[in-house]
């Protein structure tokens, strides 16, 4: 598997597309348009009880918590003591002071991201990226787009398994990867390479495949999978529109 | 079924011609199998009976192809989708990865033709029946084995039902077990489909083949029977290509004259 779709037997997994890709767009809609620290709380505590009722907590929390911790922290550190702007000062070490109304804004600034990047993997892990793609060019989006949404998602783990070949390789040649961080960081250079010139040799492979396969016949798609809209689809929608709409309110 | 005259090719940005005054005839049902050493124009051949040249690499192009009547030049490269699949070397750049299932995958294509569900639940069914792939119909395409991904990738393009099928150099990212499983398909396809195949394996051709097209440096140099040319050791040295031990054997004790006579080709 190329995605990071994890194939669960689940509600959420068997929800029709459409439903989870709103509710994420509006969820990300909001996340920019929102404020309150609390209510952004509120989304992101949506969408880690989505991920309980998904059956996938352990996968959810270890990715949201390798993308996030570094996100956290930067930006608590960079407002807490950075921010021009901030003024209440709660503790000084030398010459750096860590202000209060700072750190309020960094948390502030995490949980928008929280928000939507929780969404974006309720829906990324817990849809056949087959049907992700089916219903974002239902839903209007050019097939073209919709594919390269899908390419993206794909890209990462594939990179990732590259590199790590292009990396023993190295390695078996002599290139150093432990010690401290700067050396880590200079192994990591003449991987960069090798690793940027076989991708793109790769897509142009791809792109040919998909020539081939009448990719950009000018043929009206038709879609292999079947996807039906139940009465559980109707359901949750009107109670995820009310937690949403309750979010807002209060 | 395919037609080339006076095809001459160059990719831009090259000073040399990849493709020079090549003259081809290939008849309906023919199991053409083209060698040559690298560089000698084989994969450029291929590209411009698919269409890829003219419509999707930059160069200059003369003389014509045409495939199953239809000039490439004239038509869009998925109008000749149809007419002419394309199995590549990498089977993991092939997998659109598009669906989680081999069925996903082989639908991928038929889903671009704009089939009905019914229409592209026969083919799929009949295509994996032919290859035998049935056991993994609903296996994960990057779970399984490069010979069977390989299959995969050439259900997926013979379900979209091609009068041509070309082949390029299939087997050369495979292990030999994987290799063998796309030859045995091969055989089962003999006869039914017209096939160009362009390979570096010596030993699967006098079984295969109909035909040999020898390549060198952008032309042509020789078409034969598949006993013509793997008994000619002077063409095969001449032109880089790897000689059969038994043809070796057979020229250094002076036979191979002979049993050429004996033969009568």
């Amino acid at each position: 598997m190329l995605t990071n779709y994890i194939k669960k037997d689940s509600l959420i997994h068997k929800l029709n597309p459409a439903v989870k890709i709103f509710l994420a767009l509006i969820i990300i809609f909001l996340s920019f348009l929102i404020r309150e620290t609390y209510k952004l709380s509120l989304f992101s505590a949506l969408s880690f009880i989505l991920a309980f009722a998904a059956k996938i907590p352990k996968e959810f929390f270890k990715t949201l918590g390798f993308i996030m911790t570094p996100l956290l922290i930067t930006l608590v550190i960079f407002h807490g003591i950075l921010n021009p702007a901030a003024t209440q000062v709660i503790a000084t070490f030398y010459f750096l002071s860590i202000k209060l109304d700072g750190l309020i804004i960094g948390f502030n600034y995490f949980a928008k991201l929280l928000s939507f990047v929780s969404i974006s993997y309720i829906l990324i892990f817990t849809t056949n990226p087959a049907d992700l793609v089916a219903s974002l060019s239902k839903l209007g989006l050019p097939k073209q787009a919709a594919f390269v949404t899908l390419a993206t998602i794909q890209f990462i783990p594939l990179m990732e398994e590259k590199a790590k070949k292009i990396m023993d390789a190295q390695q078996a040649r002599g290139l150093r990867i432990i010690g401290g961080i700067i050396q880590r960081i200079k192994a990591y250079i003449p991987l960069l390479m090798p690793l940027i010139l076989s991708m793109l040799d790769e897509a142009y492979e791809r792109s040919i495949s998909l020539e081939l396969r009448a990719f950009f016949s000018k043929n009206k798609r038709t879609f292999f999978r079947e996807e039906l809209w139940r009465k559980t689809d109707t359901i949750t929608s009107i109670i995820l529109a009310v937690i949403v709409g309750g979010i807002i309110i209060v | 079924m395919i037609t080339i005259k006076n095809l001459n090719f160059k990719y831009s940005g090259t000073n040399n011609y990849a493709l020079r005054n090549i003259n081809l005839e290939i008849k309906e049902g023919e199991l053409a199998v083209i060698i040559g050493s690298i560089g000698s124009g084989k994969s450029t051949l291929a590209k411009c009976i698919n269409g890829l040249i003219p419509h999707f690499v930059n160069g200059i192009m003369s003389g014509e192809v045409e495939v199953a009547g239809i000039k490439t030049a004239d038509i869009d490269i998925s109008d000749i989708s149809k007419i002419v699949g394309m199995v590549l070397e990498n089977p993991l750049t092939q997998l659109t990865g598009y669906g989680t299932t081999v069925e996903e995958e082989i639908a991928f294509g038929l889903e671009n033709l704009g089939l009905i569900r019914e229409e592209m639940k026969n083919r799929i069914n009949s295509v994996l029946k032919l290859l035998d792939i049935e056991k993994i119909r609903y296996k994960d395409p990057f779970d399984i084995s490069g010979g069977q991904q390989q299959r995969v990738v050439l259900a997926s393009v013979l379900a979209m039902k091609p009068k041509i099928l070309v082949l390029d150099d299939p087997t050369s990212q495979l292990d030999p077990s994987g290799a063998e499983e796309v030859f045995e398909e091969l055989k089962k396809l003999k006869g039914k489909q017209t096939i160009i195949l362009i390979t570096q394996k010596m030993n699967i051709i006098r079984e295969l083949a109909s035909r040999v097209i020898v390549m060198s440096k952008g032309k042509i140099v020789k078409i034969g029977k598949p006993i013509e040319v793997l008994l000619d050791y002077k063409l095969l040295k001449r032109n880089n290509i790897e000689v059969p031990a038994e043809t070796e054997l057979l020229y250094k004790m002076n036979y191979n004259k002979k049993i050429m006579e004996m033969l009568k080709v």
